[in-house]
């Protein structure tokens, strides 16, 4: 997850800092594959992370304490260019590369599972 | 977020079906229902109470989905599912475009009616996971029955590994809402896009989200779940 991260850090200002619509439309479509792709693992390494016990629960905590983070960026997005002059493209580049570079930290300290079978094993209590 | 929090629950106690099967009906009828609103407020009252069921999906079925699938693929399988969501946006834009003049708004909320028809393949031709099965059984059997998960999961040994993933969670969504939430707001009023020119460059990105997590899926399933 952070081979396509480190990438898409590069990707943002490419159709962020423009305003020539052929740069905007590559640009958007190629962070696709890798902006939009450091989902990928979400359902896996969470899956294995956890224990057989606790497993659906822990992903529904995780998942969706930061489906609330997420939902306080649009409000905040918007802030900016209503306050100061800039154009909306600016804080979406900040939000980008630092969500990027938090996303890459997150990711180093947690476990590396991959191969991992998930097993019956009583492990909580 | 509390529903999720029940489907999670509901998911690890009772097991990894049955939450998936009512979320799916959930939010397939509320849909439905949606469609033949006489009003604003009844309209938004219903795809509100379609989120609850939208949010309780995801966790019982991505641990069905895992728990059923062998280690040396599962990063794929991860992509595949969770890439998806790029491709039920495709999807749906696709409806928009062939069916919206036709059949009116009325008529594309009726159309989610049909996921419901998956609650019936849930229901007769998937298994529950054999893991789960088999853990169920010995907490039963040894007593050592884990009654609130939720609490489980800040106690010493996991804690942790919860607030790391709780994080990574956090960043991820943080990224996409920077790239997608106002990204066609931006294009019309900074740049002065027609709508029509927006949407483009917006289902491509999805088509591309949705192989890519494939993709990601392989290099993590060689390289690693942290990708390197």
């Amino acid at each position: 997850m952070i081979i396509p991260a480190v990438i898409a850090i590069a990707v943002a200002p490419v159709y962020l800092l423009t305003s020539d619509i052929t740069w905007i439309v590559l640009g958007f479509v190629v962070q696709g594959a890798f902006g939009g792709g450091i989902y990928a693992q979400n359902p896996s390494c969470l899956a294995e992370r956890f224990p057989t016990e606790v497993r659906a629960t822990a992903s529904a905590f995780c998942y969706h304490q930061g489906a609330i983070w997420g939902g306080f960026m649009a409000p905040v997005l918007v802030y900016f260019p209503s306050s100061y002059d800039v154009s909306l493209a600016i804080p979406m580049l900040a939000g980008t590369v630092g969500g990027m570079i938090s996303f890459t930290v997150a990711v180093l300290c947690g476990p590396e599972t991959r191969g991992k079978e998930l097993v019956p094993d009583l492990v909580v209590s | 977020m509390a529903p999720s929090l029940l489907a999670g629950w509901l998911a690890d106690r009772v097991g990894r079906k049955t939450p998936l099967m009512i979320s799916i009906l959930w939010y397939s009828i509320c849909n439905f229902i949606a469609g033949f609103s006489p009003s604003f407020w009844f309209l938004l009252l219903f795809r509100a109470l379609l989120g609850i069921g939208m949010g309780t999906e995801w966790p019982a079925g991505a641990a069905l989905a895992m728990e059923s699938w062998p280690a040396r693929s599962r990063g794929l399988m991860s992509g595949v599912l969770q890439g998806s969501w790029g491709l039920g946006f495709l999807l749906s834009s696709l409806v928009y475009g062939f069916l919206y003049q036709s059949w009116g708004w009325h008529g594309m909320l009726w159309v989610g009616i049909l996921p419901a028809l998956a609650v019936l393949y849930v229901r007769f031709f998937v298994r529950q996971p054999a893991v789960w099965v088999e853990n169920r059984r010995r907490q039963r059997e040894q007593q050592r029955e884990v009654r609130v998960p939720l609490f489980s999961i800040f106690k010493p040994a996991l804690l942790l590994n919860t607030f790391t993933a709780c994080w990574w969670m956090a960043s991820g969504f943080i990224v996409y809402y920077s790239i997608r939430a106002v990204f066609a707001t931006h294009l019309q009023k900074d740049l002065n896009l027609s709508p029509g020119l927006v949407a483009t460059p917006i289902a491509i990105a999805n088509l591309v989200v949705f192989l890519f997590s494939g993709v990601w899926g392989v290099v993590a399933d060689r390289l690693g779940r942290r990708g390197r």
